[in-house]
């Protein structure tokens, strides 16, 4: 039972509510696919007919979109192997102050294990990948095109 | 050179030292409630008094889309204010006040009282359910009328 193994859960905590948090900020502004406003459509539907987008390496919110989607992608992995340590850590003796904090970062990773079995998981990851996608290449048919 | 004075072991020896306030766990608990009760008061309740019970959409062929503006009387419209500020920033604020609660729990949940830390999971809990709601069709509906 070590302080590292609770400052590694904490930081995939932070790192999993910040791609959280960037993917409710995308989600608010920037455009979507469908025409209905339903957090499913905006997702995962195609552009609304006739719409293009024109991607840029440069656009510095598509570099946080990125970073999201990486946390996106790792954070099962990473959450399973710190639920999974946590939990050996805990068959252990420690003191008790480390011992809550590794106990409730153990429960947080699990709980993140749990989403990625739920379409929260998926939708954040087909998401934020979409949108990175988005970002840098463009979207729709003139996307090429468009000055 | 540093030249604060060192204090060295209890800077008053004969006092206790105070137990800790949690003022900042308090803060976030106030900031959580009040920001869920504002989105209620101000953009939730309305909606349903103006549109739903009459079985409409802020949006209807006879009069068009009605902004909150159009259909707020002057007093009510300063208790939107508030809530069209939560219903659009809101959601990704309340996931970082969530992990606030989430560290300070982690960290300190022990030398909290049973009440302090009672409010802060419940205070959690409705967040996660206020983001929730946001993210389904009528919390869209409300963030679309309060955009319009």
């Amino acid at each position: 039972m070590t302080d590292r193994l609770w400052r590694a859960q904490l930081t995939l905590v932070w790192a999993f509510g910040l791609a959280v948090f960037l993917f409710l900020f995308d989600l608010l502004g920037g455009v979507h696919g469908g025409n209905s406003n339903s957090v499913y459509d905006m997702v995962y539907a195609p552009l609304p007919e006739g719409t293009s987008i024109r991607g840029s390496i440069a656009n510095p919110f598509g570099v946080l979109t990125l970073l999201a989607m990486v946390v996106a992608w790792l954070a099962p992995l990473l959450a399973a192997l710190l639920a999974w340590r946590g939990r050996q850590a805990l068959k252990g003796e420690g003191e008790q102050s480390l011992r809550d904090r590794i106990q409730a970062g153990t429960i947080a990773a699990y709980v993140i294990v749990a989403l990625y079995l739920t379409p929260v998981g998926w939708t954040l990851v087909y998401g934020l990948t979409r949108w990175t996608a988005m970002h840098i290449w463009g979207e729709g048919p003139d996307a090429d095109s468009l000055g | 050179m540093d030249l604060a004075p060192k204090i060295h072991g209890s800077y008053a020896p004969n006092v206790s030292e105070p137990p800790p306030r949690f003022l900042a766990a308090r803060l976030l608990i106030a900031a959580q409630l009040a920001s869920v009760t504002l989105y209620t008061l101000g953009a939730a309740v309305p909606y349903l008094i103006l549109f739903t019970f009459h079985g409409t959409t802020h949006c209807s062929e006879l009069t068009g889309c009605q902004a909150p503006g159009d259909v707020l009387p002057g007093p009510l419209l300063w208790l939107a204010v508030p809530a069209i500020l939560i219903a659009m920033i809101g959601p990704p604020l309340a996931v970082l006040s969530l992990l606030m609660s989430f560290t300070s729990l982690a960290r300190r949940r022990r030398q909290m009282s049973e009440r302090l830390r009672r409010w802060m999971y419940i205070a959690g809990g409705i967040t996660v359910v206020f983001i929730a709601f946001t993210l389904t069709p009528p919390g869209r509906l409300l963030l679309n009328w309060i955009l319009d």
